[in-house]
């Protein structure tokens, strides 16, 4: 429309809205609303057709949930950490031996960690990870909270221990930070990997556990005593290198569990 | 709560957020459809209809345009979909009739003061109206809607909604003149008579 048709039309609006604001129409009965609201409950979709994306969960929202997931845990989290540092606190004054103390973090730190990791799955073999999902977090949300509280915990605990051993020792600390993190992400892995492997009545956490403690026993209190003390006097690049290694094995075992916690509850619902 | 958030608590289940949804637009919906049909108890039901289609095609809305514009698309289609039913056939000629007789037995000047009334003329002068024209001036001027909006429901650019709202409100005009100088003709031949 060219400016002087707009103008035209201007003038023929004024003309006409006297006309059109007298064609009000009356409001609806109250009733009719209400039969309306009442028919269309019932044509409610009960479940919805389309997945609606769940909004990502910011960090705050992530460590709100650790914290009530700490605040709700059971008692075996503070109790396993309090025990941890209890113990190598009475072994190291007691032995007053540095390589002892060293053995003790080798064995005791993974199967420590490893309980919370248990903890943190053990509730998907009676499907809670599947019902969690329909509340407001999802189970691979709840999973990491859990794993991040109990990092958390356990690490902080760590370093204490081993902030009290080094100044006890007087010794440098990297090689203790080593024998705890090489064998506690590798556990942690082949934990999370064979959880999610093998089937759900295999009790995944208990028998790595003692398949540990037996190891560990055997390689330092038998005839390999020595190879753990070669082991502590490696470089400190090499120590790094199998840091390194570890810690990317374990990152390929979260990566491989995220995906299956989400095929966990894709089958749950199809079954 | 925006209506973008109500239709995504509906599609979770809430059924407060369906009844807010309908009380918020049943009117703007009802009136539209009224002024299409004026039949009070048919705009009820075309009324519900929309919102049973809102429910229906719910996933379908990709938020492309407002919640009252689709609102509207619906109820325009509603509408159009009803007169080409043969119920719909069946009520516009009876409607037709009915205005047409009105039209002629208005012999006494009572029944001529109650035509007067503009909303009457109003509603007959819009329903002389085809469609395309009809429903863009309704939208305008009764619900508001901008040009671009009006444009969107209908599918064609705006300067064609422009156009046909032009030439509507022209027509709407002749009409309207041509009724005031046929009553005052009535009037006239009636007070000399």
């Amino acid at each position: 429309m060219n400016q002087e048709e707009l103008t035209k039309m201007e003038k023929l609006e004024e003309r006409m809205l006297p006309y059109f604001r007298r064609n009000d129409i009356p409001p609806p009965k109250s009733e009719e609303i209400e039969k309306t609201i009442l028919q269309l409950r019932q044509l409610m979709p009960m479940t919805p057709q389309e997945e609606i994306p769940i909004p990502k969960t910011p960090l705050n929202g992530i460590l709100a949930q650790a914290w009530l997931e700490l605040k709700l845990s059971p008692i075996y989290l503070l109790l396993s950490q309090i025990a941890f540092l209890m113990v190598g606190l009475g072994f190291m004054m007691g032995t007053n031996h540095y390589v002892l103390v060293a053995k003790y973090i080798f064995v005791a730190a993974p199967l420590i960690w490893l309980i919370q990791l248990w903890l943190g799955v053990k509730d998907r073999s009676g499907s809670m990870a599947e019902l969690e999902m329909t509340l407001r977090y999802g189970a691979e949300q709840l999973f990491f909270a859990r794993f991040l509280m109990s990092s958390i915990v356990h690490t902080g605990v760590m370093i204490l221990f081993l902030s009290i051993t080094t100044m006890y020792f007087q010794i440098g600390s990297i090689i203790l930070f080593m024998l705890w993190l090489v064998p506690s992400f590798v556990i942690a892995a082949l934990f999370l990997l064979l959880s999610f492997k093998l089937p759900r009545t295999w009790y995944g956490g208990q028998t790595l556990m003692v398949l540990w403690g037996s190891f560990s026993v055997f390689f330092l209190l038998g005839f390999n005593e020595e190879m753990f003390i070669k082991w502590m006097g490696l470089p400190t690049l090499l120590h790094g290198i199998l840091l390194v290694g570890s810690i990317l094995f374990f990152l390929m075992a979260i990566r491989i569990t995220r995906k299956e916690l989400s095929h966990a509850f894709e089958c749950t619902v199809t079954e | 709560m925006t209506d973008e958030e109500l239709l995504l608590e509906i599609k979770r289940g809430s059924q407060a957020a369906l009844d807010s949804l309908i009380r918020r637009h049943y009117y703007d919906v009802y009136a539209f459809i009224m002024r299409r049909t004026h039949d009070q108890q048919l705009s009820y039901d075309l009324t519900q209809d929309v919102f049973a289609k809102v429910l229906k095609s719910i996933y379908q809305f990709r938020h492309e345009s407002s919640v009252q514009s689709w609102l509207f698309t619906i109820a325009i289609n509603q509408t159009r979909d009803f007169y080409r039913s043969k119920q719909g056939k069946t009520l516009k000629l009876q409607q037709e009739f009915e205005d047409g007789w009105a039209g002629t037995s208005t012999e006494n000047l009572h029944y001529l003061y109650e035509m007067k009334e503009a909303s009457v003329e109003m509603k007959q002068a819009i329903s002389q109206l085809p469609d395309y024209q009809a429903e863009p001036i309704l939208l305008k001027y009764y619900h508001d809607l901008k040009t671009r909006e009006i444009a969107a429901i209908s599918q064609v650019s705006e300067n064609t909604i422009k156009s046909r709202i032009y030439q509507g409100l022209q027509k709407l005009e002749r009409i309207l003149r041509k009724e005031k100088e046929h009553e005052s003709g009535r009037v006239n031949k009636n007070g000399k008579a």
